[in-house]
């Protein structure tokens, strides 16, 4: 067999072939041989099933995906917001310094206003 | 292995046996012989027969140029070159030198005592040929190169420790070091990726190669058998064509995938499609579409046989590979093949089928069917060990050495016209030509840790592959060559992935053992079970037992269709089976291993990477090569131990102890969970109690204590070497302190700790001492400091060399007179002034001969201080020179600010000459260094502080029965830092005290139902003790009793060598710099420390202006100068020439006028030049900082004037 798919390999030397020539011979430019071209086949693609993702599928599945900004990290904490006045304030902490001191706190406020602390 | 479990007891009597009468016959300490023999293997790998030496010769290969003397068009005779041996000899003295001595060998410890390199001779045995003739050999002496201690080049290899302390040694001497000048310089470890396996690497700046690059690329790290490297890279393009790169002498290039395909074997488009795509493969449109697309693109080339795409090849890298010019393009192309393509390979075949596997691996990796690998994880690292490094670098200098014997053949063919290779004289001016020093090449790679190589040696640094073994305390020494280095060129990275620890690293590298701050991470150590590789197993009959198994060849015509798991071994596709299958024949493999039959090793890494879904590229991989990491667990069927690497423990299952085995799951359990820390994090005392990051301090701190650096010290010369004089073996320790010896060096002492709040001084980490516990000897310690004296050797022969002599000038006139000058009476000024006189007719100073003995060098056991006469020189006379202009005695003078004592002198010949007189000395000073307040001490749990007080015993607390800490700590120290740690060790150490026993620390040996605290609880109530480890206690000074009862109880204290007596710093004036007349900075040049923007802003927020201005201004640069009141400018101001009758004064030019005409005496001046003015008599003194002047000045020559206002 000298055809996988749309592929055309020359039967003598295994060289591939030219896909189009015009007429149904196709000539190896290699050796020479001449083979008859197999004509049109059908060629089937599938493509996988994550490549065009159904947002209403998704929302079925057991497995949710989220984006890395929809993802809760801050936790709530009574801290007066020194721009406007709310009385809570989101905060999250990270540990910029060496590990022997303490963490930096992140304070965000709704209305936009943000400041850190080190302790 | 081990022998004998060890245990924690003391075993005093053992250990002194051992100190008085070292073994004769092997060291009683083999755990941490292991701990460097990776070093020293791989060393000596490279010097054995059929080493790695000869192996890099035959891949060096012939070089050959021809001498075109012949009629024009021919190429002429052609000289052919190859290296026949390479030679490293062994120390000895040179040939030349001491000729009546019968003994030649030179010792390690001469080498440090004078400061030289250990090294021993590089000889090439060089082979020539002309045309076709028969090979000639000549042997060439290329210098002498650095060799490791007690590796096969040392004279002290495999000598036990009763010869070693003959030799002048450690009887526990280690080696795996060199020594360069007298210091002693390892190897560092490298990760470097694993070798020989394709890696699926996803990195943003592959797409940035050029057009239609993407992200997508697969990566083999291939490894020649002479251990060097070549890397090769296969990048996916938008289009889905595949390029190959790679990297030849620090250029890259790109060649078409197909091109090498072809250039390979001879093959067609069918065996290439049929080769990358299985059976299952070919319904995968996204599979097909590429291959075609591959095939199709390099029809453009038009070229189709293995000959045309070779002979293409060989046309285009003919200049690159720089292949002698009678060979065929066809052979270049054959050359290029064996030199850059999948190099780990031989048969061209099997370069083909990998090459064809790591085509199907990219396109997994783009598909999404495969994850990419992770280049940080150890499952796709190894270790660069220092022995390999230094025989590629060996290997590329002798390669090096013969092209340049070529190039340098060429000018002179060019030169003259009648250069004839049969003529031996002309052949050997040609080796005069060339550089053939070698020796000092390596010599200056050891010493600068700088690599200077045309390849790059496929390596990503070029610095810092050395560092000096420092001898601080035996535990940083001995951490020195278990420390593993990411490579400089990560340090710099932005990113932290590189630093993370990762799950893999599990059992490899120590999870607790890395500095912290920028080297955090990138600086690993070795778990101390863990062992790299230093040979290849046999794997002989690997393919015959996995036929047995089912498995395919690659060899035979046709796989069967569900054969789609690969297997390799060592990179090589040695099989194809079923995923069914593959879980059975890893398995049985393993087994057998373990079992030792069907001629297994078992160092082999049989990674088995099952089939997943967008995993790891599925298949089997052995390994079997050097420098790999392997560590022992035991292997549950067969109840055995195993050894297993870092690529196949991600797929296994061990429990960490045997009650978490997993019946039908886990495979393997570890001997021991302590076996995943390094030495000295095993040294730290119940870590499992501790918060991590208190272990990792302890890692550092352990490090820096003043310990006991070694034995042997009166035969090293280190610049500067700490020693604690009253170390002691802690009470609290794991049975691996005494299996590593660790008792030999000890690293601090056994102190009775309260932890209370007394008297204050122990605020803030301070921590007050026991005035007695001091003059006890608790934590005294010395410094060692060795300073060269004399004059720097004559760079090359025939340069300027020095004529002066140690000595006194006039030495036989002294030795008369000394005598009766000493008695000379000194009661009256007339007499002192008659005994100087006497001094210094002999051209001598009184003083000198205090501390220097009458040959001119120092007295030992002498105290020195600042500027106190060491040694005494002169200027060898001319002989012209009369009597009178005598040269002078002059003296070297002690520069350090600290009172020393001469501890040792020694005579350094001149090496290499020995008619010459002795040019340099070296001189041992002993600073003793009692504790001292703003001294630095540290238990073993991160937990350091400085000494605030020696506070006298009768002030201190005192328990019932009469006790009194040594030192006191603050509780405020614990709640958080949380060093649990550290209280347990506090009462283990007191219950171990009361019963005379030395404890077991061993981390994860309690739990919550076996605590510690009721195991040392019960211990201590036997002993009739406070269950807690609490006792009442009364105040020293006024002797009731406290209110509370104190935690009191005996830790292991460590002295840390940073002590204020090296770092204090005062000054009130001083040294100012010339530029700015501002304090200079620089402890040792008696400057100041800056008060900087952040000092002055804190001053500013306090409203201490006077303090600022003091600062600033009056302590720095306070000047006053002249300025003129009108135009308000310094520069302009002069000083009047003085007239008589009239004070000098200083007047603004530029205010004042020329003086015409008649003027009063009184109105008209002059300046310094002869001009004569009248008025700019407004001028006063202001204060000013001097900076301000300098800037006026600066700002002058770039034409802007400044102008002040001066008010009032």
């Amino acid at each position: 067999m000298s055809t996988v798919g749309t592929l055309v390999f020359c039967s003598d030397c295994g060289n591939l072939l030219d896909s189009v020539t015009g007429t149904d011979r196709l000539e190896c430019e290699m050796c020479g041989t001449v083979t008859k071209d197999p004509g049109n086949k059908t060629v089937t693609t599938q493509s996988a099933p994550s490549a065009f993702p159904s947002a209403l599928r998704l929302k079925k599945s057991a497995v949710q995906s989220l984006a890395t900004e929809d993802i809760q990290t801050e936790a709530e904490i009574k801290q007066t917001c020194p721009e406007c006045g709310r009385e809570k304030m989101w905060f999250y902490t990270l540990q910029l310094r060496s590990a022997d001191e303490g963490a930096t706190v992140f304070y965000r406020c709704e209305c936009g206003y943000r400041f850190n602390t080190n302790n | 292995m081990a022998t004998k479990k060890s245990s924690v007891a003391f075993n005093t009597l053992e250990r002194e046996n051992l100190f008085r009468n070292p073994p004769k016959d092997k060291s009683a300490y083999p755990a941490l012989l292991a701990a460097v023999q990776p070093h020293i293997d791989s060393f000596n790998a490279i010097t054995v027969d059929g080493g790695l030496l000869d192996l890099a010769r035959e891949d060096i290969g012939i070089k050959s140029v021809f001498d075109g003397t012949n009629e024009k068009g021919s190429l002429g005779n052609k000289l052919s070159l190859r290296v026949d041996k390479i030679y490293i000899g062994k120390p000895r003295l040179s040939d030349h030198r001491d000729k009546t001595s019968l003994r030649r060998e030179i010792f390690p410890s001469e080498c440090r005592e004078r400061h030289i390199t250990y090294r021993g001779k590089l000889t090439v045995k060089l082979g020539l040929r002309i045309n076709d003739g028969p090979w000639i050999s000549q042997d060439r002496e290329l210098g002498s190169i650095p060799v490791m201690v007690r590796s096969n080049r040392c004279h002290l290899e495999n000598l036990a420790p009763y010869d070693l302390v003959e030799h002048k040694e450690e009887s526990e001497e280690l080696g795996g070091y060199f020594i360069v000048n007298g210091i002693e310089k390892l190897i560092r470890l490298l990760i470097v990726a694993r070798r020989n396996h394709p890696m699926a690497i996803v990195r943003p700046s592959f797409a940035g190669r050029g057009k239609s690059y993407t992200q997508y690329g697969v990566q083999i790290r291939c490894v020649r058998p002479d251990q060097t490297s070549q890397t090769n890279v296969l990048h996916y393009l938008n289009d889905g064509n595949v390029t190959f790169r790679f990297s030849w002498r620090k250029n890259e290039y790109l060649i078409p995938v197909v091109m090498i395909l072809k250039a390979l074997i001879e093959t067609n488009d069918r065996e290439i499609f049929d080769g990358l795509l299985a059976a299952k493969d070919r319904e995968n449109t996204f599979l097909t579409d590429r291959v075609e697309l591959l095939l199709r693109t390099y029809k453009g080339y038009q070229l189709y046989t293995k000959k045309e795409t070779l002979q293409h090849l060989g046309e285009k890298f003919r200049i690159v590979m720089g292949v002698a010019s009678d060979m065929s393009d066809v052979d270049v192309g054959k050359e290029f093949l064996r030199k850059i393509v999948l190099v780990h390979l031989q048969d061209p075949r099997d370069k083909f089928r990998m090459m064809l596997f790591m085509i199907r691996k990219l396109y997994a990796l783009v598909e999404g069917s495969c994850t990419q690998d992770n280049p940080d994880a150890v499952q796709h690292q190894e270790v660069l060990l220092g022995g390999f490094l230094y025989g590629m670098i060996i290997k590329e200098r002798v390669e090096e050495y013969l092209e340049s014997i070529v190039k340098e053949v060429r000018r002179e063919v060019r030169r003259t016209t009648a250069f004839d290779f049969s003529n031996k004289e002309q052949r050997t001016r040609i080796f005069a030509k060339v550089n053939e020093n070698i020796g000092s090449a390596l010599e200056y790679f050891m010493s600068t840790g700088n690599l200077s190589s045309p390849s790059g040696l496929d390596l990503q640094q070029v610095s810092g592959f050395t560092v000096v073994a420092e001898k601080i305390n035996f535990y940083r020494f001995i951490s020195h060559f278990r420390m593993v280095h990411r490579g400089s060129f990560f340090a710099q990275l932005k990113t932290t992935t590189v630093r993370k620890l990762l799950p893999e690293s599990w059992g490899f590298l120590c999870p607790v053992h890395t500095p912290d701050g920028s080297p955090c991470g990138l600086l690993n150590h070795l778990a101390h079970k863990c062992r790299i590789t230093t040979t290849i197993s046999d794997t002989s009959s690997i393919r015959k037992t996995l036929a047995s198994l089912g498995v395919v060849s690659p060899a035979t015509a046709s796989l069967p269709s569900s054969a789609t798991m690969c297997i390799q071994l060592d990179g090589c596709i040695i099989g194809w089976c079923s995923p069914k299958l593959a879980r059975v024949v890893a398995d049985t493999l393993r087994y057998w291993k373990v079992e030792g039959s069907h001629d297994i090793p078992l160092d082999l890494e049989i990674g088995y990477i099952p089939e997943s879904r967008g995993g790891q590229y599925p298949g089997i991989y052995i390994f079997s090569q050097q420098a790999r990491m392997i560590r022992p667990v035991k292997y549950l069927p067969l109840d055995k131990e195993d050894q297993i690497g870092p690529f196949e423990q991600p797929y296994m299952s061990v429990a960490v102890t045997p009650p978490e085995v997993v019946p039908g799951e886990s495979t393997h359990v570890e001997f021991d969970p302590t076996n995943i820390l390094s030495i000295i994090a095993n040294m730290t005392p119940f870590s499992d109690f501790n918060q991590s990051p208190r272990n990792m301090y302890q890692c550092q701190m352990g490090k820096q204590a003043m310990g006991t650096p070694g034995t042997a010290l009166r035969h090293r010369s280190d610049n500067k070497m700490y020693r604690l004089q009253t170390g002691q073996t802690p009470v609290v320790r794991s049975p691996l302190y005494n299996e590593y010896g660790l008792d030999n060096f000890p690293n601090g002492m056994n102190a009775i700790v309260a932890v209370i709040s007394y008297t204050g001084y122990d605020m803030d980490d301070a921590m007050i001492m026991n005035k007695s516990a001091h003059e006890r000897g608790f934590g005294h310690g010395t410094i060692y400091k060795t300073e060269k004296l004399g004059w720097a050797e004559e760079k090359r022969r025939g340069g300027p060399s020095s004529n002066n002599l140690f000595g006194f000038i006039n030495q036989e006139e002294i030795e008369e007179q000394i005598d009766s000058i000493h008695e000379m009476g000194e009661s009256t000024d007339e007499e002192k002034l008659l005994k100087k006189k006497a001094y210094q007719s002999l051209g001598i100073k009184q003083e000198w001969l205090e501390t220097v003995d009458l040959d001119g060098l120092p007295k030992i056991g002498q105290l020195v201080k600042a500027g106190d006469a060491v040694a005494v020189y002169h200027e060898v006379p001319k002989e012209s020179e009369s009597r009178s202009r005598f040269p002078q005695n002059k003296v070297f003078t002690y520069k350090g600010s600290e009172d020393a004592y001469i501890e040792e002198v020694r005579l350094l010949g001149v090496e290499g000459n020995d008619n010459k007189p002795m040019q340099q000395i070296s001189v041992k000073y002993r600073i003793p260094r009692s504790p001292n307040i703003g001294d630095k001490f540290s238990s073993r749990h991160g937990q350091k502080g400085v000494l605030s007080q020696k506070w006298p015993t009768v002030d201190m607390p005192f328990t019932e029965s009469g006790m009194q800490p040594d030192i006191i700590i603050n509780p405020h120290a614990f709640p958080s830092r949380m060093t649990i740690g550290m209280f347990v060790e506090s009462l283990a150490g007191k219950a171990g005290a009361l019963h005379g026993m030395a404890q077991d620390s061993t981390p994860f040996r309690f739990d919550e139902h076996h605590t510690a605290a009721d195991y040392f609880g019960h211990q201590l109530k036997m002993a009739g003790y406070n269950y807690h480890g609490n006792e009442p206690m009364y105040s020293g000074i006024t002797g009731e009793e406290l209110h509370a009862d104190i935690y009191i109880g005996l830790v292991y204290y460590q002295r840390l060598r940073h002590m204020v007596n090296d770092k204090y710093q005062v000054r009130t004036t001083g040294k100012i710099s010339d530029l700015t007349h501002q304090p200079i900075k620089g402890r040792k040049k008696g400057g100041g420390i800056r008060v900087g923007e952040m000092e002055r802003d804190s001053l500013l927020a306090h409203g201490t202006a006077f303090l600022l201005q003091d600062r600033l201004l009056n302590c720095s640069d306070y000047t006053q100068t002249w300025v003129c009141r009108e135009c308000g400018s310094f520069l302009s101001t002069t000083p009047s020439i003085k007239k008589i009758g009239f004070e000098s004064q200083v007047r603004c030019r530029r205010c004042a006028k020329p003086a015409a005409g008649f003027k009063a005496e009184g109105m008209v001046w002059e300046d310094g030049n002869g001009g004569q003015f009248v008025g700019g008599s407004n001028t006063t003194v202001i204060a000013v900082p001097y900076v301000l002047k300098y800037l006026d000045v600066e700002l002058a020559a770039m034409g802007i004037a400044m102008k002040f206002n001066i008010a009032p």
